[in-house]
């Protein structure tokens, strides 16, 4: 199943739109997250930022730890080649933040 | 009409410009100098026959005025020509005297503004894009990853953003930008806490020490960041310095007392000396962008 992120999130601050689609993502209660590809295309440049991204998987690792791996496995279709990769590096690399840390 | 006087009339005949530290430094000193260093009176900056004066070097100016405000002190920039009118431009519309048209656009000039909160900053930074989208032959996809990268970095200056005696008084952070032929240069200016303040824990931690320079070279390293934000995971920076090398621009960053230039893959620091009063050189962050088309 493909997401138009654009649906979802808006032009805001990038860590608190990677927050509400992580929000809104976990109130899916049908969705396969084995099959899921979200569609970035239409969201402006400066917000597919890291901070976006680790927002994302933060608030995830928050609310569900368990479906952090499966968050990382989910698809993301951006406009350009760089996007993409960038993507998959911050995804792969995203270490959660724990209470321990402090 | 009575003639205004002034005390100390600032004449610069060389360019004011922020690419290169050198020339940072000229800029720093012969701007915000006669603020910061003079206690008292009334200031005129002749820019009559200075040749150019770069986005960052705007914003110092901004500063400088802004500081001088603040001590009750008058401050005006006198010269003729392009340069003064291009100036006049960038400090009608930060007032909201200008509102960003076609034509400023198409000439690639991104001129000054505030950022004033974390929800316009993607709007302004749209701003942009199109000014070098227009003033320049970019494609859409170099445009694209410098709003990504520039994002990093806004994103940064609201994240650690400014100390609360300061946010009350200082907007989080200043832009401006010009994009012309086979350049554009975009520079912006916070407030928040600066960057050695706020690594320098971490820094520690990992046994470097040194100046301010040091501690923006470590802060832009893979992988470092001070978590005092939970999530973040030291890519921006980082990531920034990556573009900037793969694009064979440049980037300087000045922040509290340290200067960092990175060009052609290597790095140059400095570290700048505290004000007579004891003040750091830059009580903020200055970052200055330099991408080439």
């Amino acid at each position: 199943m493909t997401i138009d992120a654009r649906e979802v999130v808006g032009a805001g601050f990038p860590p608190t739109e990677g927050e509400r689609l992580a929000v809104w993502l976990m109130e899916q209660g049908d969705l396969d997250w084995h099959d899921l590809t979200i569609d970035v295309r239409r969201c402006p440049p400066a917000l597919l930022i890291s901070a976006f991204f680790n927002a994302f998987l933060q608030k995830i690792f928050e609310v569900e730890p368990a479906r952090l791996e499966l968050a990382r496995s989910i698809k993301w279709q951006p406009t350009f080649p760089f996007q993409e990769k960038n993507i998959k590096e911050w995804v792969d690399a995203f270490s959660p933040f724990t209470p321990t840390e402090c | 009409m009575e003639e205004e006087q002034f005390e100390h009339e600032e004449p610069c005949d060389e360019p004011l410009e922020t690419a290169a530290p050198p020339t940072l430094l000229k800029a720093l000193n012969h701007i915000m100098g006669p603020v910061l260093d003079r206690e008292h009176g009334s200031l005129l900056y002749n820019v009559t026959n200075c040749r150019n004066i770069d986005p960052g070097a705007v914003l110092l100016f901004w500063y400088a005025f802004e500081l001088a405000k603040r001590r009750g002190r008058r401050a005006r920039i006198f010269g003729r020509g392009e340069l003064i009118a291009e100036l006049a431009e960038h400090f009608s519309h930060y007032r909201g005297d200008q509102p960003d048209d076609a034509s400023t656009t198409s000439r690639g000039l991104y001129p000054l503004r505030s950022i004033q909160n974390e929800e316009s900053m993607l709007a302004e930074l749209d701003e942009w894009s199109r000014s070098v989208q227009e003033g320049t032959t970019a494609s859409p996809e170099q445009v694209a990853l410098w709003q990504m990268q520039i994002a990093e970095v806004t994103t940064n200056a609201f994240q650690h953003g400014p100390m609360h005696k300061k946010r009350e008084t200082m907007p989080a952070s200043i832009v401006a930008g010009k994009a012309s032929g086979q350049c554009a240069q975009l520079a912006a200016l916070d407030f928040g806490s600066t960057i050695p303040r706020v690594i320098c824990e971490v820094a520690s931690k990992h046994g470097i020490s040194g100046g301010d320079d040091s501690l923006i070279e470590f802060a832009c390293g893979k992988g470092i960041t001070s978590r005092s934000v939970r999530q973040n995971q030291g890519a921006g920076l980082y990531s920034l310095v990556q573009t900037v090398h793969e694009n064979g621009g440049t980037l300087q960053i000045l922040s509290r007392n340290g200067l960092v230039h990175f060009c052609s893959g290597q790095v140059y620091g400095e570290c700048l000396p505290c004000r007579h009063d004891g003040a750091p050189a830059l009580d903020g962050t200055l970052t200055v962008i330099n991408l080439r088309i």
